[in-house]
């Protein structure tokens, strides 16, 4: 519970750096949109308790590590911004494995 | 004539030592459980304030967020407690179950009269209800606190008697220590362990809450005069320092969970050897009193910057 809940807050505050950092509406809504997903993600995880040891938990701490690299090269260099929010939705449906939110969780914000 | 009233003067003076021995010996030890009892009172609260926190800057932060975005309007769920109706809301009432155990306990020990002590005693049973329930909704095992244990409990109460026997009373404080020990231990391990999580959540709630922030003054810092842009600044700056003040805080609370466990451990120790003080005890209830007061200062603090 509390290492992937202390992840999903990481990506969370690094996705709010980057939101800080880029000036351009259209990537700010898409930021905003991850974000949002992100915290339903977190909410839902800091209500349960979750199995540390199962390969969905692995993946999702995995994924998690990948995308936070790639919101340090955006932050870098802006124009990564768009492959950033790829990764960013990728993770977020391995943890959706494990956290279980629901399977349209993309689509429904 | 001298003689008498030097013998007058010394039998007075050996009363008065007397009594001062007396008081020294009944009422200075007392006053530990009554110390004690007031910083975990103040802590367990405390420690329930930040449950009800978590609600609150999980709002904020949905607030936030559909402000940020002209497209979004609030829905049922925005308003909506993170924790209302699950196994957390449950964590807010064993605190306040914890806080009123700890004011009752203060109570019984500070008691004057037996109406006092009958208030005191109802207040008592309540909150070990409240634990034991609490804790069996939360762990889905009973808390090793049993009825025979409140019978017990119970029946020590009612022998200090109408006129206040000291020596009853100390029994009565002994016999309840000793019984909820182990059901105060475990309902701070639990809330220690838990803390950490609800720290994440609350910290990405507030940096929502500072970013939207600095999101909205990039966009109409152009409109805006220098004074303006001062108080806008100002303001974000209050949103900034929330999340180190929360930070802290929360970490707090988790110390002050670990410190209430081991000052209620040290009592019972000192209580099973018949002693109300021990210097591990009032070392213990030093360090817990101390926290309090920190404690209490990042709480304060929060509040100005929530100003």
């Amino acid at each position: 519970m509390e290492t992937l809940g202390t992840e999903i807050s990481d990506i969370i505050r690094e996705i709010n750096k980057l939101l800080r950092h880029t000036r351009d509406l259209e990537y700010e809504s898409s930021l905003r949109k991850i974000r949002r997903i992100y915290f339903a993600l977190l909410e839902k995880i800091t209500k349960q308790e979750i199995d540390s040891q199962t390969h969905e938990f692995k993946d999702a701490i995995k994924s998690l590590a990948i995308a936070r690299s790639t919101i340090e090269e955006a932050i870098k260099d802006i124009t990564k911004t768009a492959d950033t929010i790829n990764k960013l939705e990728s993770a977020a449906k391995v943890i959706d494995k494990v956290a279980k939110v629901g399977v349209n969780l993309l689509a429904a914000h | 004539m001298a003689g008498k009233s030097i013998f007058r003067t010394a039998l007075a003076s050996a009363t008065l030592f007397a009594i001062a021995i007396f008081w020294a010996g009944c009422a200075v030890p007392l006053n530990h459980v009554g110390a004690f009892s007031q910083a975990s009172a103040d802590l367990a609260k405390q420690a329930a304030d930040a449950y009800e926190y978590v609600n609150e800057t999980t709002i904020e932060q949905h607030i936030s967020d559909i402000a940020a975005d002209p497209n979004l309007s609030p829905d049922d769920d925005t308003f909506e407690k993170l924790i209302v109706d699950s196994d957390l809301a449950a964590r807010i009432s064993l605190l306040r179950g914890v806080e009123n155990y700890a004011k009752a306990l203060g109570d019984l020990a500070s008691a004057d009269f037996r109406k006092e002590i009958d208030a005191a005693s109802k207040d008592l049973y309540g909150s070990l209800g409240k634990l034991q329930n609490t804790y069996a909704s939360i762990k889905k095992e009973p808390l090793p606190l049993s009825d025979k244990d409140l019978a017990i409990i119970a029946t020590a109460i009612d022998l200090i008697g109408t006129t206040i026997a000291e020596k009853q009373r100390r029994a009565a404080l002994k016999t309840i220590v000793i019984q909820t020990n182990f059901s105060i231990q475990n309902a701070m391990k639990l809330v220690s362990s838990e803390i950490p999580a609800l720290k994440s959540l609350v910290l990405a709630n507030l940096d929502v809450i500072w970013t939207d922030k600095v999101k909205a003054y990039q966009k109409e810092v152009m409109g805006l005069s220098f004074d303006q842009r001062v108080a806008k600044l100002r303001d974000i700056r209050k949103s900034y320092e929330c999340i180190d003040i929360a930070s802290r805080l929360l970490d707090g609370i988790v110390s002050a969970s670990r410190k209430i466990s081991d000052a209620h451990a040290a009592l019972q120790e000192a209580v099973k050897a018949d002693k109300f003080t021990t210097e591990k005890m009032v070392k213990e209830i030093k360090n817990l009193t101390e926290l309090a007061k920190s404690i209490k200062q990042f709480h304060d603090k929060l509040l100005t910057a929530k100003e």
